[in-house]
Order: C-alpha cells, then sequence, then structure tokens
C-alpha cells in the first residue's frame, strides 16, 4: 500500500492504493494530484516505511511500497 | 566755644558721610541681586529655548515617521482597491473576525494530530508544552517554530521569518515550515518575509501580490 497526505483546509486529505485494480481509481486520483502539485511547486516529500532517509521525490513512481508522500503546499510571504 | 560747635558740625557730617555709605552698599547689595535674578532668568529662558527646539525636532521626526506609515497603508489600500491583494491573505484576515466552523475545528484537531506524528520525541514534548519546537534545517542550523501565523519561525540569528500557508491550520503551516527547513529551504527562504534580528532591514516579499519585492521601510 502507498499513500499521500495533501496539506490542506480539511487538515490533511489522504489517499491510499496499492497496485491492484480495486484501487485503481484512487491510484489515478493520487497521480493526478501528484501532477497538479509538481505544476503548483508544492514539494513531495516521501517518508520512508524502512527508516530509510526522508526525501524529496519529482517522480510518482518514486513514491515506495509502504510509504507516505507528503504534499507540502507552497508558502506565501505573510 | 567755636570749636565746639566745629567738632560738633564734623561729627554730624561724619555720620551723615556714613549714612550715605550704609545707603550707596544697600543700593549695591539691591543691585546685585536684581542682576543676580537677571541672570537666573535668562538661564532658564535658555533652557526653555532648547526644550522648545528638542520638542520642535521630537515632533519633526514623529511627522516623519506618521507620513511613512500613512504611505504604506495608503500603498495596501490602494493594491486592495486594485484587487492586488492575494485572496488567500485577505481571507484569512476575515476569518480572525468570523466564528469557526465545525469544519474549521476537526481540521484543526486532524492538522494537531499530524504535527504530533511528524515530530520526534523532544519536539513533541517542546510543542505541547509551549506549542513551539526547535528544528534542524538543511543547513545545519537551529531554527524555533512558534504557533502563531505571521513571523512565527525565528533563525539563530534572531532573524524573523513569515512564510505562511493561509488556506491550512496553524498546525499544517508549522509542520509546512519544519519540513521545508529540513528539505528544501530555499523554497522557505525564497517565499518569506524577513524581519531582521537587532533592527537591520530586511526585505518584504510581496511577490505573491505584486511580481516584485520592495524594501522594508
Amino acid at each position: 500500500m502507498k499513500k499521500i497526505r495533501i496539506l490542506d483546509k480539511t487538515g490533511d486529505t489522504e489517499i491510499d492504493w496499492d497496485d491492484s485494480a480495486v484501487t485503481a481509481d484512487a491510484k489515478a486520483l493520487a497521480e493526478a494530484a501528484f501532477e497538479k502539485a509538481q505544476q503548483g511547486g508544492t514539494a513531495v516529500l516521501t517518508k520512508r516505511a524502512n527508516g530509510g532517509e526522508d526525501m524529496i521525490i519529482r517522480k510518482f513512481s518514486d513514491i515506495e511500497d509502504n510509504a507516505e508522500a507528503i504534499f507540502i503546499p507552497a508558502i506565501v510571504a505573510g | 566755644m567755636p570749636w565746639m560747635a566745629a567738632i560738633t558740625a564734623v561729627g554730624a557730617l561724619l555720620e551723615h558721610d556714613e549714612a550715605l555709605r550704609r545707603a550707596i552698599a544697600e543700593q549695591q547689595n539691591a543691585l546685585n541681586q536684581i542682576n543676580g535674578l537677571q541672570n537666573a532668568q535668562w538661564g532658564q529662558l535658555g533652557a526653555q529655548n532648547a526644550l522648545n527646539q528638542q520638542n520642535a525636532n521630537t515632533a519633526q521626526q514623529y511627522q516623519q515617521l506618521q507620513n511613512a506609515a500613512n504611505q504604506q497603508i495608503a500603498g495596501l489600500q490602494n493594491a486592495m482597491h486594485a484587487g492586488l491583494w492575494n485572496n488567500a491573505a485577505f481571507a484569512q484576515y476575515l476569518s480572525a473576525s468570523i466564528e469557526e466552523t465545525e469544519e474549521q475545528k476537526a481540521a484543526k484537531v486532524k492538522a494537531r494530530t499530524l504535527l504530533l506524528d511528524q515530530l520526534d520525541e523532544t519536539q513533541r514534548a517542546s510543542f505541547e508544552k509551549s506549542e513551539s519546537f526547535d528544528c534542524i534545517g538543511k543547513d545545519g542550523k537551529a531554527y524555533k517554530i512558534e504557533k502563531r501565523r505571521s513571523f512565527n519561525v525565528t533563525g539563530p540569528d534572531g532573524a524573523k521569518y513569515c512564510g505562511q500557508t493561509p488556506d491550512a491550520p496553524l498546525e499544517d503551516q508549522m509542520l509546512a515550515q519544519k519540513l521545508l527547513l529540513e528539505h528544501c529551504p530555499d523554497k522557505f527562504f525564497k517565499s518569506s518575509n524577513k524581519l531582521g534580528a537587532n533592527g537591520e532591514t530586511g526585505t518584504i516579499r510581496i511577490d505573491a501580490l505584486f511580481g516584485w519585492a520592495i524594501p522594508r521601510l
């Protein structure tokens, strides 16, 4: 299972999927969100489940199994 | 005894002379006192003039500061009227005076849970105690992140940074700031206003509003 977590006005929105047909819609939704985030300047940080170093990713396929990717919203000067 | 009359006359003259001398001395004393009073009055007048000048300088400085502030306010008002005000920032100002909805309350709880989950043990204890925590940026420096919307990140030199996520709860903003400082600080510093420590000038970034930056007054 893979997960993205988008920080937003609801606190955060989670989308979980794997490579099974059951979660195909969720995966498509997650991929679309990822592409939109990349275009909008949102950084995506993957938290690795195996204790590896967290890292910024730029490809949807870089999200590993059992990993969680956090969408960090772009900040604006206040 | 004509010589007796002469002596009496001389005595009378001497007494008269002595009386004149005393009168002159008294007049001199009175004159000295008057001079002393006049000098004191001149001194007071000089001090008053100096005070008046100081007040005038202070008033002038105050007026200059007020003019500068008025210009800033007028600039912001013009920007708002011209529709250049960032919608999210404006919504944030409005939201401060609007009662919190159930959805917003739920979002806060969710954001707090996520933030606590992402903090290490020390940071979590600090946040639960003082609603702030320290994090080590990618540059190796320690930054303090506090729970408030504006200028809530303090650098090791005391400089304060303001980079907001106006649509998300405060805890989300704190998490975003932490993750950006740790993993892509360029994004954080590029999009944040800086208020320098010790009063040095920073830069107010209003890129999101105008597409350019102006120096902070």
